[in-house]
């Protein structure tokens, strides 16, 4: 389970870098829209963070698994951060 | 199809596809990914359909007390086979066969061993989880082929679907973590996309392979091309069991047929062909089992097979738990002694992989959960509810979306009530039907004569009464009660597993087995997430905020 873990939570972090890199969502979550360069950080971050969990994945549960794994993963990620997110119904 | 008869650009023509290609087969597609989740979970789901083998609890000694076992229960039989029970299952499952029987499944007689005592146990007739897994995919009550036909149609139907979705949403990746709650159809397009994108890969994956694994049933005319109809030619080839034109007769596949699979009670068997009434006895099991277990101590036995037994080519073949690759369909090691002189003879043969047939491999193991450890099965049964919800809240939004056109009309037309019936009686009914026929799979007597029908009529029952219960009240209405009572019904199971000699979710978190709780808990979590849906739609209706827009519409059910 621990291998498991740490790949789901380069994922999360991957995803939430990805997020932030949004300016809705960054505006969103920490007020005020990132810089130019902050976006562009948050994105490589976002990738590398990602890459590092297919890696984690594969390493896990093997080439042709680890892949389907991933994608499972990023999934999960997925719903947990837009859940987590704040309630934007106001908006718009 | 503009009502102003202006020309089309592709992603009207294509939002059009996506609408009525996704609402033609949407109750369909529904059911079947419903059920084909729960098909992830097979084997846990027909262990708590079987409570006579909760309390079977497996241990270093179980496969030497089955095999000693099996010496009684089989002592005539030229093979058996002994499946010893995973992370999955509890009970020992045994196969074989009496000499003198006919090839083919039929003449395999199987039991149930206690996995701590060896005894026979005796679970009620129940075709468990099961009916989900053949529903899915080829229906009920017809003949099997038209089933496999329709759903394959449909399957077609939702690739289609698919692709002109990514396409008609185009905002999905830019809009990738917006979800806005409660704003009505603003909410459930949201809520649309981000379930369909979320596992898009998944989505595209179980849709392709789904086609994949029918492929001989829909497109069967290169392979009668190729081969001049010899289809068995075919088989033999692509499964690697005829190489080069030589009929290899016992090849790779040797272990693959006698290997138990789990919940499906598999287990085919090589007949032994020598019919030579010699009887050369075999070496003690005991010290090849004690060896075989200090080399796969990780992982484990999986099964061990006799073949030929009480003749001089008789073998023992032990197969490890757990292959890890999609490529090979998780095939895992095979160790193989001779039965007579207790020596290890080389591995079979495994032909080489074409880069089709691996492909072929990857895509239908996935779909089919083969190799999946625990975090795995999790995530593809995640996966497979992100798909059904996904088709859920499609239809829904459909009705949602026509909202102005009703008012404008001041009226319900037959067509939009129709889908209105057939949203609610599909998406709020069928986890009625399902938790309906857990129930009558503990309240029916074990021992009644057809019990395995009566828990399936049972479920068409229950599912017959939400398509009628609809006619008659409002779509507000009808989605409250029947999510309520699907939400009471999914919540009472854990209760009912106790009161009916299942193992208690309490006494099964503490000391197994694991499976049963994971059931109760599931079934818990739906009931709670039904009852969510139940309780945004009527308070809803009843809500301070009037807004026309939202009339009749359940507009505020969360996605999971």
């Amino acid at each position: 389970m621990g291998p498991a873990l740490i790949a789901f939570a380069l994922v999360v972090l991957g995803l939430l870098a990805q997020c932030l890199a949004m300016n809705r969502h960054h505006e969103q979550v920490l007020g005020g829209q990132p810089s130019a360069r902050a976006r562009w950080s948050l994105r490589v971050a976002g990738w590398a963070l990602l890459v590092a969990g297919l890696a984690m994945s594969m390493a896990t549960w093997g080439t042709s698994a680890g892949i389907a794994a991933w994608a499972g993963l990023l999934t999960v990620a997925a719903v947990c951060i837009v859940l987590a997110l704040p309630d934007r119904s106001r908006e718009r | 199809m503009r009502a102003d008869g202006a020309p089309e650009g592709l992603r009207q023509s294509m939002s059009w596809l996506h609408t009525w290609a996704g609402l033609v087969v949407g109750w369909l597609l529904y059911a079947v990914f419903l059920m084909g989740t729960l098909s992830y979970v097979q084997s846990e789901i027909t262990l708590w359909m079987k409570p006579e083998l909760h309390r079977s609890v497996a241990d270093e000694g179980t496969l030497t007390r089955a095999v000693r076992r099996m010496e009684a229960l089989a002592s005539g039989a030229r093979s058996w086979t002994i499946g010893l029970p995973g992370g999955r299952e509890t009970a020992v499952r045994v196969f074989w066969r009496e000499p003198d029987t006919p090839q083919g499944r039929a003449a395999t007689q199987r039991a149930l061993l206690d996995a701590g005592t060896g005894e026979v146990l005796e679970a009620r007739e129940t075709q468990g989880a099961g009916f989900f897994y053949r529903f899915h995919f080829q229906l009920y009550g017809m003949p099997w082929i038209w089933g496999r036909w329709i759903v394959s149609i449909a399957t077609m139907i939702m690739l289609i679907a698919i692709v002109s979705g990514v396409i008609t949403h185009k905002k999905i990746f830019k809009d990738f973590f917006t979800f806005r709650r409660g704003k009505g159809q603003r909410s459930w397009l949201d809520a649309h996309n981000a379930t369909g994108v979320f596992a898009l890969p998944f989505h595209l994956m179980i849709t392709y392979s789904g086609l994949l694994l029918f492929m001989n049933l829909l497109m069967p005319w290169g392979v009668d091309f190729a081969y001049r109809g010899d289809r068995d030619t075919y088989f033999a080839e692509a499964s690697g069991r005829l190489t080069s034109g030589a009929a290899g007769t016992r090849q790779a596949g040797a272990g693959t047929a006698a290997r138990v699979e789990g919940g499906r009670g598999g287990g085919g068997f090589h007949g032994d062909r020598d019919d030579g009434n010699s009887h050369v006895a075999t070496v003690p099991l005991e010290p090849l089992i004690a060896r075989v277990t200090a080399l796969w101590k990780a992982d484990g036995i999986d099964s061990v097979s006799i073949n030929g037994r009480g003749t001089p080519e008789a073998t023992v073949e032990f197969r490890r738990r757990g292959g890890g690759s999609l490529v090979d369909r998780g095939a895992s090691d095979l160790l193989i002694f001779s039965a007579v002189t207790g020596e290890l003879q080389p591995p079979p043969q495994t032909p080489p992989l074409t880069a089709a047939r691996a492909t072929y491999n990857v895509l239908t193991s996935l779909h089919l959960g083969r190799v999946a450890g625990p975090t795995m099965r999790w995530l593809l049964f995640l996966s497979g509810l992100a798909g059904t919800l996904m088709v859920a809240t499609g239809v829904v939004l459909w009705v949602v979306k026509r909202a102005p056109d009703r008012r404008r009309l001041g009226r319900t037309p037959l067509g939009h009530r129709l889908v209105e019936v057939l949203n609610v009686a599909a998406v709020a009914g069928l986890p009625v039907a399902i938790a309906a026929y857990f129930f009558l799979n503990r309240l029916v007597p074990a021992g009644l004569a057809d019990r395995a029908d009566w828990e399936v009529r049972g479920f068409f029952i229950a599912w017959l009464l939400c398509f009628i219960h609809p006619l008659f009240r409002s779509y507000r209405q009808a989605w409250v009660e029947q999510l309520w009572a699907g939400a009471m019904l999914l919540a009472l199971l854990p209760l009912l597993n106790a009161l009916t000699g299942g193992s208690s979710l309490f006494s099964a978190l503490v000391s197994g087995p694991r499976a049963v709780a994971a059931f109760d808990l599931v079934a818990l979590a739906a009931g709670a997430l039904l009852a969510l849906g139940a309780l945004r739609t009527s308070r809803h209706s009843m809500g301070a905020r009037k807004e026309m827009r939202r009339h009749s519409v359940p507009s505020e059910a969360r996605p999971a």
